[in-house]
């Protein structure tokens, strides 16, 4: 991770999080939309009430108002529902986010736009606020035995990757005497010889080209 | 930014040698170094001191904050100060850590002067921290008038919190706004009801 992760067009996390589904209802009869639902397959039409569970990025598309869907009534995944919001107030340390929803914060971001309680929104934030200090501890006590239990969300693994092996680089420079100085991982990212290599390519295929 | 990097900007601060050999100037792109006089005092960067000091060319002048009864004022008033203090140098743990390596016999009373400056450290750590848990929990109930100071840290300090802390910091405040958002959405549909509401009656 090397800057912060902020969603966008091209991002593979948003894409993602956006194949997430999420439980809906026909609100009217939706023609040739049968397929949709596939427990009725044999059925064309999709029937007003059926129940259906749609991906995240068809909703996001065929919503037109933010409010209000007039295709589709979108319902709030169950771990956005109080029980969990219960949860998350008494100690949001303890839930294990990851188990949830992979994309526990992304996804609820998305999903606060069908809460018209503004539950959902309030939800995540306060559950992200409290498990901050928590995660920057764990950071800081960074110990390689104790690595797999720690119920975290994706940008939350992320977070405490940078935040670990920040304190682990300054333990190593307080213990050792003397490091020589490595390449950066950015500049090694950089690819610099990109263009030598792509012309070396160029040469080859030329060549084959030649003797065919 | 790896600690290795800051060590590096570090090295570049000026320090006083004796050097004990005559050589003409060394010109090199940032500045020009020299003429050397053996027996006379000169500034050269940190980095070419120690270099030399390792040839045995030359006898390190100490800054003069390498020093117990400095250090150990320094100390008292980073304990007593909730901020932090001004260091008597922008590096100090780079310049402390590469002249405790190699002009370890040039200072006097150098455990003492080690265990000040691992002190000081430790003190301006735990206050970093402490600090840093105010940022990420403190408003946690929206009000955002917490007033925090990160004055006067080094750069090694800086990158202790650093990236974690603007990336947690980006993370809570896209969330934030998305609360803050809905629900300020939901305060304008419930206002137009009741707005509605009272029309009708």
């Amino acid at each position: 991770m090397k800057r912060t992760y902020y969603p966008n067009y091209f991002s593979i996390e948003d894409i993602f999080v956006t194949q997430e589904k999420i439980p809906c209802t026909a609100e009217q009869k939706l023609s040739k939309l049968g397929f949709l639902d596939p427990s009725s397959s044999d059925s064309i039409d999709l029937q007003a009430g059926q129940n259906v569970e749609l991906p995240l990025w068809y909703i996001l598309q065929v919503q037109t108002d933010k409010s209000r869907n007039q295709f589709y009534k979108v319902h709030i995944p169950d771990i956005y529902k109080s029980t969990y919001g219960e949860i998350c107030r008494a100690d949001a340390t303890a839930i294990d986010l990851g188990k949830l929803n992979k994309y526990f914060y992304e996804f609820g971001r998305y999903v606060a736009a069908f809460d018209r309680n503004g539950f959902v929104g309030k939800m995540i934030y306060e559950t992200c606020r409290s498990r901050m200090k928590y995660l920057k501890d764990l950071c800081n006590n960074i110990n390689s035995e104790t690595r797999n239990d720690h119920k975290l969300d994706y940008i939350e693994l992320q977070l405490f990757e940078v935040g670990s092996k920040t304190n682990r680089n300054l333990y190593e420079w307080l213990q050792k005497n003397t490091i020589n100085i490595k390449t950066s991982e950015m500049v090694i990212n950089h690819r610099k010889r990109r263009r030598a290599l792509m012309e070396a390519e160029n040469a080859v295929s030329a060549s084959q080209r030649s003797q065919s | 930014m790896d600690p290795e990097e800051i060590e590096f900007i570090g090295e570049n601060v000026s320090t006083g040698i004796i050097p004990n050999f005559n050589f003409e100037a060394i010109h090199l792109i940032s500045n020009t170094i020299g003429p050397f006089k053996a027996g006379l005092p000169m500034y050269v960067p940190l980095w070419l001191g120690i270099h030399m000091k390792k040839q045995q060319k030359c006898r390190l002048v100490l800054p003069t904050w390498i020093d117990r009864d400095l250090l150990e004022d320094k100390k008292e008033e980073e304990k007593r100060d909730p901020n932090f203090t001004k260091m008597p140098c922008e590096n100090y743990m780079v310049v402390s850590k590469l002249l405790f390596t190699h002009a370890a016999d040039d200072i006097p009373n150098i455990d003492e002067v080690k265990t000040l400056i691992k002190d000081i450290f430790d003190i301006r750590q735990a206050k970093l921290r402490s600090t840093i848990d105010l940022v990420l929990i403190g408003n946690s109930s929206m009000e955002s008038d917490i007033k925090v100071s990160f004055n006067n840290l080094t750069l090694l300090e800086i990158n202790t919190a650093r990236p974690f802390l603007p990336f947690a910091n980006d993370l809570i405040a896209r969330l934030e706004r998305v609360y803050q958002q809905h629900s300020s959405n939901l305060n304008d549909t419930t206002q137009s009801a009741s707005h509605f509401s009272s029309s009708t009656y």
